[in-house]
Order: structure tokens, then C-alpha cells, then sequence
């Protein structure tokens, strides 16, 4: 799938800050291949999103059930609604985040936060 | 998410993100909704593609329809333990009759011999083996050939990527409301892109309830950690949330046991009494003034099916179930109506009255119960239809688009890169390649033997082989060329669709427009239009050249689906 990235040109003729005529040309003509880490670096965030997210999302879910056992129903079907939600905004998270160890604290750090929680709440 | 790491607004990654997540799955995204939108109507694709059921023509009136079922059983079924009757309905030209015998319980979800029977004329219809729409519905979810709990991931995980392209896309958007009354035809991208926006926009709301719900649908294969903390398994959960629905007041519930056994209609006890006590024969009740009786009750909605419990005996016990659900809120709960089998005079209700689902149950509840269509009226999934089909064309622009953009950086680099063919050679392959091989599904129910065994394999065989020759002939041919070719041939096959019924035993056109059998009609009509649709693009991608020769910068002209 990262194969097929071959140039992201287009988005420069998109992107309406600086001299983009300038900044694409010179990009043409001194870097024609995509570098490796860059490819490296966006495969590690395709799986930082799925499965960092679902570990994320998974806990959330589990985490909202815990805290609110009392209402059964409500509590199971919350927990599960808004895990799918979480899924999706840390997908987002992963890309939108400019550095890369950036967006993967915020997948871990909250992900072990939520794990401490579950344990706590099973004691 | 820029090469050079340099920094970069949330939309303009958001724009990278939309572009990416979209592009990896995106084919597989088009075919859940082109089967998906197709499911809609997946009964009336079955319908079709049993011809032998054609001839069926319902009479307008429930009372007659029902008097036809009744003699069949009455006369082939006397002594059953159970009858049960689906009326014809508008998405349905035929009766069918399920019997069962004295030991089954005769609210059981299986079980049973199912009798189709002519509506009008009470003759047993048998149909050929085939799939039909079942089909489509299931590779919609599961795709085909692969193990179930696989599929269903790799469904789920393209729900996903929809998902966060549906968000990303409108964090990109900054003007949405202005572009959504934005058109720009013949301008190449900018049309596509339009286009794209368009339908999207338009839609919104459908492709948010379609997607979320379509996770929500898996949650038991992708996300039951939350509710597996709670319930032990699925079904103590899945049961808590249908009691949380139905309110039984408490003091009937302590006076039951002492109410006459007549009116207690629990199968269980039923059955015990019956083989305690012998059963003494009795005519069954007149079931017009029952059913006059629930029109009444039921104005807007007309009776589904017909239960009777213990035909012809004192035990007899006949049960109404309407047509259309209670509210898309209320998920799979139906109003019903009990009668007395031999008397005619209605039971008692229970009390239960319905509750307001809490608002986690009802986002489940409104958005799953509109995905499925299930208990909704026509008008309802006929505009859940044509949401759909926007839906596919959002994903068609989309991957469309993908192309359009970079073909003029293709075209200054002189030969396409490998990436890009292959983005093109998919995209002819899906967005053409399977209405193909829907239609070639068609033709081959239609021209295989009626009675040749494991015949419905065969078909869905066909479905593939025509998606894999499109497949191959995208790989050889000019871009372009392939594109008319299938064009024209996607026109011809689906311009041909309605006369081809008629010649292999289906019923005309005609005459099921005069019957006024709109079950058998809607499908051969939705044929010619798809046909247009296809005829359509077919002209624009033609003419798109001799645009292209004298203004080679226009690109693409809008050449598919621009209304």
C-alpha cells in the first residue's frame, strides 16, 4: 500500500502557504524518490493507529463499563458506542500530531493510564 | 504528513489523511456499498430471479388474501400443530405458510414446512435454487469464501477507515456549506471534485448513521470488551436490552398466574394443557371481522402475518403481528393483536406498554434499525436507497478523483508510474467491474437449468468470472478504451436486463405494471435507469477527447455521475 505513494506533489499545489511553485520545483528536481524513512515513518503510523487505537478504544470501552457497572445496560452499550468513537479520534490523533513520538505518547500514555484504572477498579 | 517534515496546518495533514485512509480499502469500500445499497432491496432482487413466483398477483384486500391461505391449509393441513401465514406485501407478490407440527413450539424462529403459495390462487409455487439478493446481502458484511470471523474484520476495518475519512473529510472542509451548492461542470478536477463534495455533503447524515452503525453491527467481532465486562455472554446483554424496552406492569404480572388459562397465551403452558386435557375439535373462527377488526386498530399499518396456534381445536388462539416496526427507536419490537380461535373475541392485552430507550439504546437502536431497513415502509428505504447510491458515488468520485489529480503530473513525467496504473486498473475494475458482474449474476440465474443441482454455486461462480475478465481486460486495454468498452457493455447488459426476463419465463414488463405487481416492475425499471446512467457516462467519456485535443489542460471532464 505505501508503494503507491510515490509523490505528494499534489498537495503542495493545495497547500496555499508559502511559494508553492518555488518549493515544487525545487522538490522535483532534488529529491525524486520518496526517502525511506519517511515511507518508514508513515507505515509506523498506519499501525501506531490501528492497533495502538484499538488498544486504546479496547480499554476505554472496558474502563467505562468498570466505572459505571451499577446501570448495566446504559453502562455496556456507553462503554461500547463511545470506544468506537475513541477508535476514530485516535486515528486522527496519530496523523494530525506533527511529531511522531508525539502522537505515540498520546496513544500510550492514555492507554496506560486507563490500564492502571481497570486494575485499580478490579481490586 | 509532509516529506520534508515541514510543519503543516490540521487540515492540510487531515487532506494527506483523507487522500491515504480512504485510498487503501477504498475498493473494498465501493463494493459494501454497492451490495449494501443493492440489499435494500434484496427481496425484490430474489423475487426476480425466481420467475416461477411471478405469476402470483395478490388481490388488494388482507381478507381475501388471507381466505386463499386458509383453504390451503384447512384443506392440505388440518390437523397441524401450527399454522403460520405471511400475507403478500409490497415487497412480496406471494403467501407463504409455515406448519408445523403439534410438538413444535409455534413461535420458534425455524422450523417448520415452508409452503409458497400463489396469492391469488392458492397452487403451491416452487422455486429454482438460487441465492438472489441473499447473496449480495452477505457479501456485504462477510464478503464470500472467507472464514466469517475474518471477513467480518476486514469488513470492519474498512468501516473504520470510512469512518475517519467521513471526519477527516470535513475537518478538510472548511466552506461546507458553500461547496455543497457548488457545481462547476467541465472543468476537470475541479468538477470531481465538486462532484465528490456533492455527494458527500448532500448525504452526510446517511454516511455517518451507515458508517457508525456498520461498526456498531460488528461490535461482537470487533469491540465486545466493554459488554463482556458486564454480561456474562451476548445474549443476557442482547435480552436486557429488548426488556428495557417493554414495560409489563407489576400487579398483572402477580395476577397472571390466578387469570383464566384462556387467557394466558404462553406456549409452554399451552402445550401442557393440551396433552393433559383432550382437545376437543371446533370450527375455527371467521378471520374477516378479525382482520377488519386490526385494520382498525392499525390504520397506518397493514397486518404482516397470521398466526394460529392449535387450528380447529377449543385451544385455538389466532395472533396478528403488524407489518412495519413501532419506531425506528424501538428496534425489532411489532405491535400484536390475540384472538380467540374459536370465538373470534380479542384477549386481553398484557398491559405492557413501551418505554423510552435510554439515549445509548436508542443511538443503537435508531441507527442499526435504519441500516438494515428492517420494518420499514417503503417510502423510508426507497430514500435510504437513494442515499445509498449517493454513498457509491461518493466513493466513486473519491477514487476517481485520486487519479485526476495526479494525471498531469503523470503525463509531464511521460509514463505512468506503477502506482498509478494500478490505482486505475483497480478503479475500472471496481466502480465498472462489478455492476457487471451483478448483471452477469442475473443472466446466469436466468441460463442456467431451473433444475440442475447446486445450480445457485454455479451463478455466484459467474458473478466472479465476469469480475475477473473485467479485471484483465482493464490490464490490457488503453485506460480510456477500457473504460468506453465496459461503459457500452455495462449499457447493453442492463438495457437488455428487462426483455431478457420476459424471454426466460419472467413476467413482462407490461403486464406487471398493469397488475400492478410493483415488486417484479421496480426491478426491471431500476434496470433501464441504470442503463441510462451507464449510456450516460458512456457519451461524456466519449466526447471528453475531442475536449481534451483542443484544451489538453481540462483533464477529466465530468464524465460519470455529475447531476
Amino acid at each position: 500500500m505505501i508503494n503507491t505513494m510515490n509523490n505528494p506533489a499534489p498537495m503542495d499545489s493545495l497547500d496555499p502557504i508559502g511559494h508553492p511553485h518555488v518549493l515544487a520545483k525545487k522538490k522535483v528536481k532534488a529529491k525524486p524518490q520518496t526517502p525511506l524513512v519517511y515511507r518508514l515513518m508513515i507505515l509506523y503510523r498506519f499501525v501506531l493507529a490501528l492497533v495502538g487505537g484499538y488498544v486504546l478504544s479496547a480499554l476505554s470501552a472496558i474502563a467505562i463499563a468498570e466505572v459505571f457497572i451499577q446501570q448495566r445496560a446504559s453502562a455496556a452499550m456507553s462503554a461500547t458506542l463511545i470506544a468506537f468513537c475513541v477508535y476514530c479520534g485516535a486515528f486522527i490523533w496519530v496523523f494530525m500530531v506533527q511529531k511522531t513520538l508525539k502522537a505515540s505518547l498520546g496513544i500510550m500514555v492514555p492507554s496506560l493510564v486507563l490500564w492502571l484504572l481497570i486494575k485499580w477498579l478490579g481490586n | 504528513m509532509r516529506v520534508d517534515g515541514k510543519a503543516e496546518g490540521p487540515r492540510q495533514s487531515m487532506s494527506w489523511l483523507h487522500t491515504w485512509a480512504s485510498l487503501i480499502l477504498g475498493w473494498l469500500l465501493y463494493a459494501i456499498f454497492v451490495t449494501g445499497t443493492l440489499s435494500f432491496f434484496q427481496n425484490e432482487i430474489t423475487v426476480w430471479m425466481k420467475p416461477e413466483l411471478h405469476q402470483s398477483v395478490p388481490s388488494q384486500s388482507q381478507i381475501q388474501q388471507s381466505q386463499v391461505a386458509l383453504n390451503y391449509l384447512q384443506q392440505h393441513h388440518p390437523n397441524a400443530g401450527s399454522w403460520s401465514i405471511q400475507l403478500p406485501t409490497s415487497r412480496q407478490n406471494t403467501t407463504v405458510v409455515n406448519i408445523r407440527g403439534a410438538n413444535e413450539d409455534p413461535r420458534a424462529r425455524r422450523g417448520g414446512t415452508r409452503v409458497i403459495l400463489d396469492s391469488a390462487t392458492g397452487e403451491v409455487l416452487e422455486a429454482r435454487e438460487t441465492r438472489g439478493g441473499g447473496f449480495l446481502y452477505r457479501f456485504h458484511f462477510e464478503l464470500y469464501g472467507l472464514d466469517r470471523i475474518w471477513a467480518r474484520w476486514i469488513v470492519g476495518i474498512a468501516t473504520l477507515l470510512m469512518f475517519v475519512a467521513i471526519i477527516s473529510g470535513i475537518i478538510t472542509h472548511k466552506k461546507i456549506f458553500k461547496d455543497f451548492f457548488t457545481f462547476r461542470p467541465g472543468k476537470g478536477q475541479r468538477s470531481w471534485l465538486d462532484a465528490h463534495n456533492a455527494t458527500a455533503v448532500f448525504a452526510l447524515p446517511f454516511h455517518l448513521m451507515i458508517t457508525f452503525s456498520g461498526l456498531l453491527l460488528l461490535l461482537f467481532t470487533l469491540m465486545p470488551w466493554g459488554i463482556e465486562r458486564v454480561y456474562e455472554n451476548r445474549g443476557a446483554f442482547l435480552q436486557e436490552q429488548r426488556q428495557a424496552l417493554i414495560e409489563t406492569p407489576k400487579q398483572e404480572r402477580s395476577q397472571r398466574p390466578a387469570a383464566p388459562a384462556e387467557s394466558e397465551h404462553d406456549p409452554q403452558r399451552g402445550r401442557g394443557e393440551r396433552g393433559q386435557k383432550q382437545v376437543q375439535a371446533a370450527p375455527l373462527a371467521d378471520l374477516a371481522p378479525i382482520i377488519a377488526d386490526a385494520h382498525k386498530q392499525w390504520p397506518n399499518n397493514p397486518i404482516g402475518t397470521i398466526s394460529i396456534v392449535a387450528p380447529n381445536t377449543t385451544k385455538a388462539e389466532i395472533e396478528l403481528r403488524a407489518l412495519h416496526g413501532e419506531s425506528v427507536a424501538h428496534r425489532n419490537i411489532y405491535q400484536s393483536l390475540s384472538y380467540n380461535g374459536v370465538t373470534g373475541v380479542e384477549k386481553p392485552d398484557d398491559g405492557s406498554s413501551l418505554n423510552n430507550p435510554s439515549v445509548p439504546a436508542a443511538i443503537y437502536n435508531v441507527t442499526t434499525t435504519l441500516h438494515e431497513a428492517r420494518g420499514v415502509d417503503l417510502p423510508l428505504r426507497w430514500l435510504l436507497f437513494l442515499s445509498g447510491i449517493l454513498g457509491t458515488l461518493m466513493v466513486a468520485t473519491g477514487l476517481l478523483l485520486w487519479c485526476v489529480k495526479r494525471a498531469p503530473q503523470q503525463e509531464k513525467q511521460g509514463y505512468k508510474s506503477l502506482g498509478y496504473r494500478t490505482v486505475e486498473v483497480l478503479n475500472i475494475t471496481a466502480i465498472i467491474g462489478l455492476p457487471i458482474a451483478c448483471a452477469v449474476y442475473f443472466y446466469a440465474n436466468r441460463l442456467i437449468d431451473a433444475n440442475l443441482e447446486k445450480r445457485s454455486a454455479l451463478e455466484i461462480r459467474c458473478f466472479f468470472i465476469a469480475w475477473g475478465l473485467v479485471f484483465i481486460y482493464a490490464l490490457i486495454r488503453k485506460h480510456r478504451q477500457a473504460w468506453l468498452d465496459m461503459l457500452a457493455l455495462a449499457t447493453l447488459l442492463f438495457a437488455a436486463l428487462p426483455i431478457f426476463n420476459f424471454m426466460t419465463g419472467g413476467t413482462p414488463l407490461w403486464s406487471s405494471i398493469s397488475n400492478g405487481v410493483w415488486v417484479i416492475a421496480s426491478f426491471d425499471l431500476a434496470m433501464w435507469v441504470l442503463a441510462l446512467l451507464f449510456a450516460f457516462s458512456f457519451i461524456k467519456v466519449k466526447n471528453h477527447q475531442a475536449l481534451s485535443s483542443k484544451k489538453p489542460k481540462a483533464g477529466k471532464a465530468a464524465q460519470e455521475h455529475d447531476e
